[in-house]
């Protein structure tokens, strides 16, 4: 039976290997340089992981006692600043949108074909107004 | 002063008394105590994003409200791992379907500033290094990773904190050790 020895190496870090594929592994390690160079990375990749460090800001303690002291309820600065970004954008979508629109309409985007006037001619004013 | 000194010495079992009590002193004792660990887990999860101080936040306030149902059978540090690594994950699941592809459009721009300022001092270029690993894992793997190989839990706990069989944790283990020897490979 073929022996996986890389997964053997991996598996000898977090298992308990039997005492016979301890011997297996221990002899491998001995003839295989390539093996050994496995193992020495895996090394330190598990020394970089236990040596990570990460921590809060300093207002940490303050923001999560504010947030009890007002039974809980809070929306974060980021949420509003995501909620703010979004309709931004959405709105700027819109108005791209009837942009198109009007520059589909009338070849242009001058204040009379934006304002809707481009199409109005003096007639239509005097034609309008003679209903009032 | 002297309260918080008191507060320093307590035993574990003397802190939950004083949380039962409701002494919000006790509660910043115990963010004092394990603050580092909840933040390792919630930033290993998500990444350096303003989420995560949210979650962090979240996180003692879900800890404080629990606390009628605490009743000390498993440590603080667990119970308080359990709450963190639920949060992070549930935000991973909103988080995906939110903005699927600019999420990670994002993480991929973070992978990159990393890298560039990857020289400043050792451990920041550790800190770097690995929160550039656990980005590149999804987040099955990245989740035992953190609880087994960062938080140090035992194959056993790290199964009962995340709900699944120990020979999951272990194939998981195994399939993310060779995942991450390829990244260190990639960048080297």
């Amino acid at each position: 039976m073929q022996i996986n020895y890389n997964e053997l190496l991996i598996r000898s870090f977090d298992e308990q290997l039997s005492s016979r594929e301890q011997k297996l592994l221990e002899t491998e390690l001995e003839r295989n340089l390539e093996l050994r160079q496995i193992k020495d990375d895996l090394h330190n990749i598990r020394n970089s992981l236990a040596n990570y460090r990460a921590s809060f800001d300093d207002e940490f303690v303050t923001q999560v006692l504010n947030r009890l002291s007002i039974g809980g309820l809070y929306f974060s600065p980021y949420y509003f600043q995501r909620i703010v970004k979004w309709t931004g954008l959405a709105a700027a979508a819109v108005i791209l949108f009837l942009l198109m629109l009007v520059y589909w309409d009338h070849q242009t985007l001058d204040l009379d074909s934006l304002l809707g006037l481009a199409d109005l001619r003096p007639e239509d004013f005097d034609h309008y107004f003679a209903n009032y | 002063m002297k309260n918080a000194t008191c507060l320093e010495a307590c035993t574990e079992e003397k802190l939950v008394e004083l949380l039962h009590q409701g002494d919000q002193n006790a509660l910043k004792e115990v963010i004092r105590r394990h603050g580092s660990m909840v933040a390792r887990v919630v930033k290993g999860m998500l990444g350096e994003v303003p989420e995560a101080e949210d979650i962090g936040q979240e996180t003692f306030i879900r800890f404080w409200s629990s606390l009628k149902t605490y009743r000390h059978e498993a440590k603080l540090s667990t119970f308080l791992v359990r709450i963190a690594m639920n949060l992070s994950l549930n935000e991973i699941k909103s988080r995906k379907k939110r903005i699927g592809f600019l999420a990670v459009w994002k993480i991929e721009r973070a992978e990159e500033k990393e890298i560039k300022k990857s020289n400043f001092d050792e451990d920041f270029a550790n800190n770097q290094l690995v929160e550039m690993i656990l980005a590149k894992l999804d987040e099955a793997h990245r989740s035992v990773v953190l609880l087994r190989l960062i938080e140090g839990f035992s194959t056993k706990e790290t199964a009962r904190l995340l709900n699944i069989p120990m020979g999951t944790v272990l194939s998981r283990l195994s399939r993310a050790q060779v995942k991450m020897r390829e990244i260190i490979k990639a960048i080297e």
